[in-house]
């Protein structure tokens, strides 16, 4: 019976992450850490593949393949399917509608993934071809790759907070403390400011610490109407998406989010103050720092002092795997690592934040999103 | 190298990077203009690129035209 219920409670109860790493095989295709991550999110779920009717793929080197070649090569019969588009946001963005999905009845379990394997000439492919935009305007200035568009944002941003390179190397340093303890960290070795600020310059003012690591990987989680009885289950809350904001006119320093941050909380008896678990996306700290701001968490006047305090504070966790900064960034993957983020550090009766962002279209990413995911 | 303006040809909004529809009128035509007087908002040495330390780093700046718009610009190219 179909049946649609905005307020039916929507679940993840599994959650899988492929190996990240540095240095794939050569052999190692997309579809093999696509295929790792469901396998991990399945038997957390326990459920089995026959279980699933709905999938939701996000992924730039699984091309020429799209959601429909995985779901017959998982031998998956899908009442609902989505190829997510948005990089970043994608995550989230596939989320919300297999939210929706679930409440109006099109699909029970549904199973969202997200990674890539950049080979040889994948990555520099992917960042010479990004867009259009990249293609007329950017390449032939002889820019390849987002680092130096951010490098820009970033220098705005410290104009405009009045803030110095070892603002950033605390979130950095934080997020690699975290790190140590992540298996699957790129990076795992403590960082000192000193290290961070001694770094190979890669465009002024950032340093190599600044940049993700690229790495092979995927993620994976699967939404339901009904909860894990067995292991653990987080009810989604709410997910709320501020993609092209600003219509991409303004200079980047302010997320989608700040649209959102008041609203984002509305119907949930919950508010900023119960967040446990942050997981902002963190492809540089300064888009960490920019959503520590629109969201509230920091107030915007006095930023070097305020965010001192918020990393000291143990009320909010930061980033707990180390985040992309230290973790790698497995390209679209990125989008659904903060939920494995949330869903491996939250306790029984936490709540988490996740962010979502990216897609460049031409300065800055155009797509900011958010999930108040809350463990049951 | 030559960059230009979008702008609407029904309301005169600019923009850059082009659109397909003025987000203020709705109009689909638009026609090209030289960028006004325009300020050095942020620059940037890149000294290194995915897959490569360059030889020549390149200096990149963000442009505000005097009507709000943002652009990009390499400072030079190397000899």
């Amino acid at each position: 019976m179909l049946r649609s219920d905005s307020s039916l409670d929507v679940f993840i109860r599994g959650f899988g992450q492929a190996k990240y790493e540095r240095k794939p095989n050569p052999s190692l295709k997309t579809q093999d850490k696509l295929t790792e991550a469901t396998i991990l999110a399945l038997k957390q779920s326990e459920l089995s593949i026959s279980d699933i009717d709905g999938l939701g793929v996000s992924s730039f080197t699984l091309t020429p393949d799209r959601a429909i070649d995985i779901a017959v090569k998982f031998g998956i019969k899908a009442s609902w399917i989505m190829d997510g588009g948005t990089g970043g946001a994608s995550g989230i963005d596939m989320a919300q509608h297999a939210m929706r999905a679930i409440q109006s009845g099109d699909a029970k379990n549904i199973l969202l993934i997200a990674g890539d394997v950049f080979q040889s000439e994948d990555f520099i492919k992917l960042v010479s071809h990004y867009n259009v935009n990249t293609e007329e305007i950017l390449v032939p200035m002889g820019i390849s790759g987002p680092n130096s568009l951010f490098a820009l944002l970033t220098e705005m941003q410290m104009k405009k907070h009045g803030l110095v390179k070892e603002d950033y190397a605390r979130i950095v340093c934080k997020q690699r403390e975290y790190a140590s303890n992540n298996e699957n960290a790129a990076y795992r070795n403590m960082l000192s400011v000193d290290d961070y600020l001694n770094a190979p310059i890669v465009a002024t003012p950032l340093g190599l610490f600044d940049c993700v690591p690229v790495v092979a990987g995927a993620n994976a989680i699967i939404l339901s109407s009904h909860k894990n009885e067995k292991g653990k289950s987080v009810m989604i809350r709410k997910i709320v998406s501020a993609h092209n904001s600003d219509l991409h006119e303004g200079d980047g320093t302010v997320t989608g989010l700040a649209q959102v941050k008041d609203s984002l909380w509305d119907g949930t008896n919950l508010s900023r103050k119960d967040v446990d678990l942050l997981s902002l996306y963190d492809d540089y700290p300064a888009i960490v720092l920019a959503q520590l701001i629109d969201l509230g968490f920091l107030k915007g006047e006095n930023v070097s002092e305020e965010l001192k305090s918020f990393l000291s504070s143990s009320k909010h966790i930061l980033n707990s795997s180390g985040g992309q900064l230290s973790a790698g960034q497995c390209g679209a993957g990125a989008g659904l690592h903060g939920f494995i983020e949330a869903m491996n550090g939250l306790t029984t009766d936490g709540v988490a934040l996740i962010s979502g962002y990216g897609m460049v279209v031409h300065r800055y990413g155009a797509c900011s999103n958010v999930a108040i995911l809350e463990a049951v | 190298m030559a960059h230009f303006i979008s702008s609407c040809k029904s309301c005169g909004k600019t923009y850059f990077t082009p659109r397909l529809i003025c987000g203020l009128c709705g109009e689909t035509h638009f026609t090209e203009k030289p960028r006004s007087q325009a300020d050095v908002v942020a620059s940037t040495i890149l000294f290194r690129q995915p897959g490569e330390i360059l030889k020549d780093p390149i200096t990149i700046m963000l442009m505000r035209t005097d009507d709000g718009s943002y652009f990009l610009q390499r400072l030079s190219f190397p000899s």
